[in-house]
């Protein structure tokens, strides 16, 4: 029997929680500097988050078992500390990407530094971890991330040539800039998407929910219904800026510039909503970071965890989600790094490490050990495999040819 | 044996320079074109501003970003390749959003943002 309200709850949070930092960053950049010609590279990280959300919670589901456990169990601690500490790193980074991104909404606000509010974000953030019930962390942010839907009104505010941006989404064009700089934001969109660290998230919130096999068909429909849909979003962010910014020669090379791109639509209503986009998305996904890194390591080191749970019945969880908002919120604070730039160069870092992730997780999914009659099909199996390798492909090819050329 | 051992590092050297030099050019290329669109940029955000179509905080933070931008690229810029015609455009843009940091009005901003136009069309050639 699939439950109505858990599926419409399980959509909006999917919708609402799909956008952050990093994809407004990467998408933005992608429109203004290449019109609609980027949409390919959502579609394909869309595909694959679609299947990859599926199989997580359908792994959750008939196995009882979070994923990071079973990463262990299957391949021993050795070889799960690679991918462990390669997602360290970048979840790390994303996480001080995403404080500074809420930071830098409330600079927009109010003139006072970013690095300033990104100390108050992380406090904040620090306080909502231990204290609230995982069900409001989970759904309160991701249900206030569908304000994102503001650029799917933008498109129709700015009159969008409907003909125009259908042959730019048909017609890959680097721009005169090369290839390299091109195939840099295009394998940031497909991280931005695919966002790895979900894998973690979503597994270790349907097990502190107590998935069972009933719950395998509502899984698949917010899966495809909520990735899909954030994704479209993701598409009207990139349409938004190819629509309002690039026709004016600007390109997004500051996170401010993305506001503009609804000043355009909107006038001084636009700069509410994009700050308050920006501050939404990137605390929402703040807050799964946080949370991701401490539900990984416990889960691999085969400790015990649970947001719900008392600290002392979870001191290492505990100490962890304490720990990491706070180092995350010095490194931005103190650094004073561009959110932008830093949430670019981990999204790329991010394709690096995904075959990390990836393939083990498939070896997982295709165990009747765990999956038992709901291993995957051959067709799950190549697309996510074509579309990682080729991510990672890109990143080795891109990565170092764009810094000896000087940055992206 | 030394001169078995240098040369097949001479095409190697000769490479280097040739792509370290192509490298550099286009990493000049990058910052004209980045300092041309943070000066439209600003531009474009000080003219929104004058039409009552943004917010004053929102124009002033902005500015500030644009300021800090044009001041990194002004600095690469000087030490480089590119002409005095182009340094000379983003030195001015970067004066002009600095007399801005103080504070703008709407008068001050529609000036402003003319003369980035300018500063913008002489970059438009390179």
């Amino acid at each position: 029997m699939i439950r109505l309200s858990g599926i419409a709850l399980g959509l909006l949070t999917a919708i609402g929680g799909f956008v952050d930092v990093g994809n407004i960053a990467t998408a933005s950049e992608a429109g203004s500097k290449y019109g609609f010609s980027l949409v390919w590279a959502i579609v394909l990280g869309a595909v694959a988050v679609v299947f990859l959300i599926e199989m997580v919670g359908r792994l959750t589901a008939v196995s009882d078992r979070a994923y990071a456990d079973i990463v262990r169990e299957k391949f021993g601690i050795k070889f799960a500390l690679v991918p462990l500490l390669a997602d360290m790193v970048t979840n790390f980074l994303l996480l001080a990407a995403e404080i500074g991104g809420a930071g830098f909404a409330l600079y927009l606000l109010t003139g006072v530094s970013f690095r300033i509010w990104a100390v108050v974000v992380g406090l904040a953030l620090l306080v909502l971890l231990t204290n609230a019930r995982f069900r409001l962390i989970e759904n309160g942010p991701s249900v206030l991330g569908l304000v994102t839907l503001c650029f799917v009104a933008a498109l129709f505010t700015l009159n969008t040539d409907w003909t125009a941006a259908g042959r730019g989404i048909i017609t890959p064009d680097t721009g005169g800039g090369g290839a390299v700089p091109y195939f840099y934001i295009a394998t940031g969109l497909v991280s931005a998407v695919l966002s790895p660290y979900l894998l973690t998230f979503y597994s270790s919130g349907a097990h502190e929910e107590g998935w069972t096999r009933s719950m395998i068909r509502q899984n698949r429909i917010v899966a495809a219904g909520g990735m899909g849909f954030g994704a479209v979003l993701t598409i009207a962010i990139l349409m938004t800026a190819a629509v309002a910014l690039q026709p004016r020669g600007i390109e997004v090379n500051q996170l401010q510039t993305v506001g503009l791109s609804l000043v355009a639509a909107f006038g001084s209503a636009g700069v509410y909503l994009f700050a308050i986009t920006l501050f939404v998305c990137s605390f929402g996904a703040a807050i799964e970071l946080a949370l991701t890194l401490p539900f990984e390591i416990t889960q691999m080191m085969g400790w015990s965890y649970g947001v719900d749970a008392r600290p002392v019945d979870v001191p290492i969880f505990a100490v962890l989600y304490t720990v990491l908002p706070i180092a995350s919120m010095v490194f931005i604070a103190a650094s004073g790094i561009d959110p932008l730039q830093l949430t670019l160069v981990t999204m790329v870092l991010i394709a690096l490490v995904l075959p990390a992730d990836v393939i083990p997780f498939l070896v997982i999914m295709n165990d009747p050990t765990y999956l038992q009659d709901q291993t995957n099909h051959w067709v799950a199996n190549i697309a996510v495999l074509l579309i990682t390798l080729m991510a990672f492909a890109l990143s080795v090819i891109v990565l170092p040819l764009t810094f000896l050329a000087g940055g992206g | 044996m030394n001169t078995l051992r240098t040369r097949p590092l001479a095409p190697l050297l000769a490479l280097s320079l040739v792509f370290g030099v192509g490298c550099r050019a286009q990493s000049v290329d990058q910052t004209v074109g980045q300092a041309r669109s943070d000066i439209v940029a600003s531009a474009f955000a000080l003219e929104r501003y004058a039409d009552g179509a943004s917010t004053r905080t929102f124009t002033q933070a902005s500015i500030q970003q644009y300021a800090a931008a044009l001041r990194a690229s002004a600095a690469t810029l000087r030490g480089s390749a590119a002409g005095t015609k182009e340094a000379a455009a983003v030195a001015d843009a970067r004066s002009v959003l600095a007399a801005l940091s103080a504070g703008i009005t709407k008068d001050a901003a529609r000036s402003a943002a003319s003369r980035l136009r300018a500063d913008a069309a002489k970059l438009s050639g390179t």
